[in-house]
């Protein structure tokens, strides 16, 4: 068991989310960043989707009261346990009684703090993931608050242990080749890879490339539901009603007033809207890491450079995980 | 799946990219077929890594901090402040005194003594073979 000894809030229990009952209207939701979840997992050797904290408020702090193995992953925040500084991206015992304490973010947003075994909240639905809108899913489906008590599940058998040191993992932007555009300026911007989507042609001319051109701002409006943004007005050649249809994470809406919206990992599963393009899965990490008040820019992608990101992006996860076993035994 | 002829293309690839890097005087080389992977390393037996060994005798009674995989060393970690070792400084026994990145891994070295650097045998960026000597702790009396 693990306990919540401080939060300031916006702290909850999420996994990989639920995808099997979108049909029933029930949004994906799970971890803004699957990839640092999954990191997490990997370095631990825990099952992918085993439940982790995703935090984004700090001070928040976490004590022990077993001895565990504990990863830290995502957002890079100054972290120490007992007082002892560690890095980011890194996974490490504690001991009964010790207290991981994240203070402050100082790159990126979402945390992630997963353990050996995952938390074993309720399985409702297929998941472990928060649902903060219809309260159910986590710990008693809303977020965290101080003196809250995790239980942990069994931990992964046939092993090596981690000894406090522990191991990490270099980042996964060093590691995984970024978007490129030889047209945009990259600079201080987040830059995302996009699909056209269905109604993508449906745009004019202006609008198509102010897509591309713009340093869209993402405004305070954004949430885990989907990310406003602002920069420049997007216009429909002709105007086009549509009836609602399923949408999915990543999907670029274009409401009336003309500022696009990406759908994140709570997004209502149908809309409206037409929709300009689909940022790629392997660059919703990327989103989900660029603060709130900064600013991305879209590159028009294909398919098959699609799937060859999604591709790497896997590589990565498995390489994490068979290095991680490996450095155990090293480390012995 | 990796099938057997990947293996056998990929032992064939080894070779060429051997001869590539020495042909173009590189110190290592990777290559990729399927989900095989290998990283070729030419190290000249001979050559002694960057020695700050303040004295041989010092060495003698010192405890040799050596490489536990091959690696890249780096003396910090990517995200934190420079920190390079210097001879002659005290080192408390676990503290990470850096890196070795193998793969996408960060692996920490630590001295398993506390003592006084003594020597420092790599300099950042180094490529290191497992077992190769890092630095060397001479301990606390």
């Amino acid at each position: 068991m693990i306990s919540i000894a401080y939060t300031v809030g916006l702290s909850m229990v999420q996994d990989l989310g639920r995808d099997r009952h979108y049909r029933h209207g029930v949004s994906v939701g799970g971890a803004m960043d699957r990839l640092a979840l999954e990191m997490g997992n990997a370095l631990l050797g825990n099952a992918p989707g085993s439940a982790g904290i995703e935090a984004t408020l700090f001070p928040l702090k976490i004590t022990f009261q077993e001895e565990t193995e504990v990863a830290i992953t995502g957002a890079h925040c100054a972290a120490n346990l007992d007082g002892r500084a560690l890095p980011p991206n890194w996974a490490f015992l504690a001991r009964k009684g010790q207290c991981l304490s994240l203070d402050r973010l100082l790159s990126g947003s979402f945390a992630y703090i997963t353990f050996a075994g995952g938390i074993d909240v309720p399985d409702i639905l297929g998941s472990r993931s928060t649902h903060l809108r219809c309260a159910f899913g986590g710990l008693e489906g809303r977020m965290l608050r101080s003196g809250d008590v995790l239980p942990l599940g069994p931990k992964p058998a046939d092993r090596t242990a981690l000894d406090s040191i522990g191991f990490g993992v270099c980042e996964p932007s060093l590691q995984l080749p970024a978007p490129v555009s030889d047209v945009v300026p990259n600079g201080d911007t987040t830059l995302l890879r996009y699909l056209p989507a269905a109604e993508h042609d449906a745009f004019d001319a202006a609008s198509l490339d102010a897509l591309v051109w713009t340093k869209w701002h993402i405004t305070p409006h954004s949430s885990r539901a989907g990310y406003r943004l602002d920069g420049a007005k997007l216009q429909l050649k002709d105007k086009l009603e549509m009836r609602s249809h399923g949408i999915v994470p990543g999907v670029i809406q274009v409401p009336p007033g003309g500022a696009p919206i990406i759908q994140t990992a709570d997004s209502q599963t149908s809309g409206g809207y037409p929709k300009i393009g689909t940022v790629i899965e392997a660059d919703m990490w990327r989103l989900a890491q660029t603060r709130i008040g900064t600013h991305v820019r879209f590159v028009e992608t294909d398919y098959a450079d699609a799937l060859q990101a999604w591709k790497a992006s896997q590589h990565y996860l498995s390489d994490i995980r068979a290095n991680a076993k490996a450095l155990r035994e090293v480390q012995a | 799946m990796t099938q057997k002829s990947d293996i056998e293309n990929l032992e064939q690839d080894v070779e060429t990219v051997i001869k590539w890097a020495k042909q173009n005087k590189l110190e290592a080389l990777g290559v990729e077929v399927g989900d095989l992977r290998v990283r070729v390393m030419l190290q000249d037996p001979n050559k002694r890594t960057k020695g700050l060994a303040l004295d041989e005798a010092d060495l003698a009674d010192a405890h040799l901090c050596r490489a536990a995989s091959q690696g890249i060393w780096h003396f910090h970690h990517a995200d934190a402040d420079k920190a390079v070792l210097l001879a002659g400084q005290p080192v408390p026994a676990s503290m990470p005194l850096g890196y070795l990145t193998i793969g996408p891994m960060l692996l920490p070295v630590t001295s398993p003594v506390a003592g006084t650097l003594t020597a420092v045998f790599v300099d950042n960026g180094d490529m290191v073979a497992a077992g190769s000597p890092l630095f060397a702790v001479r301990p606390n009396q």
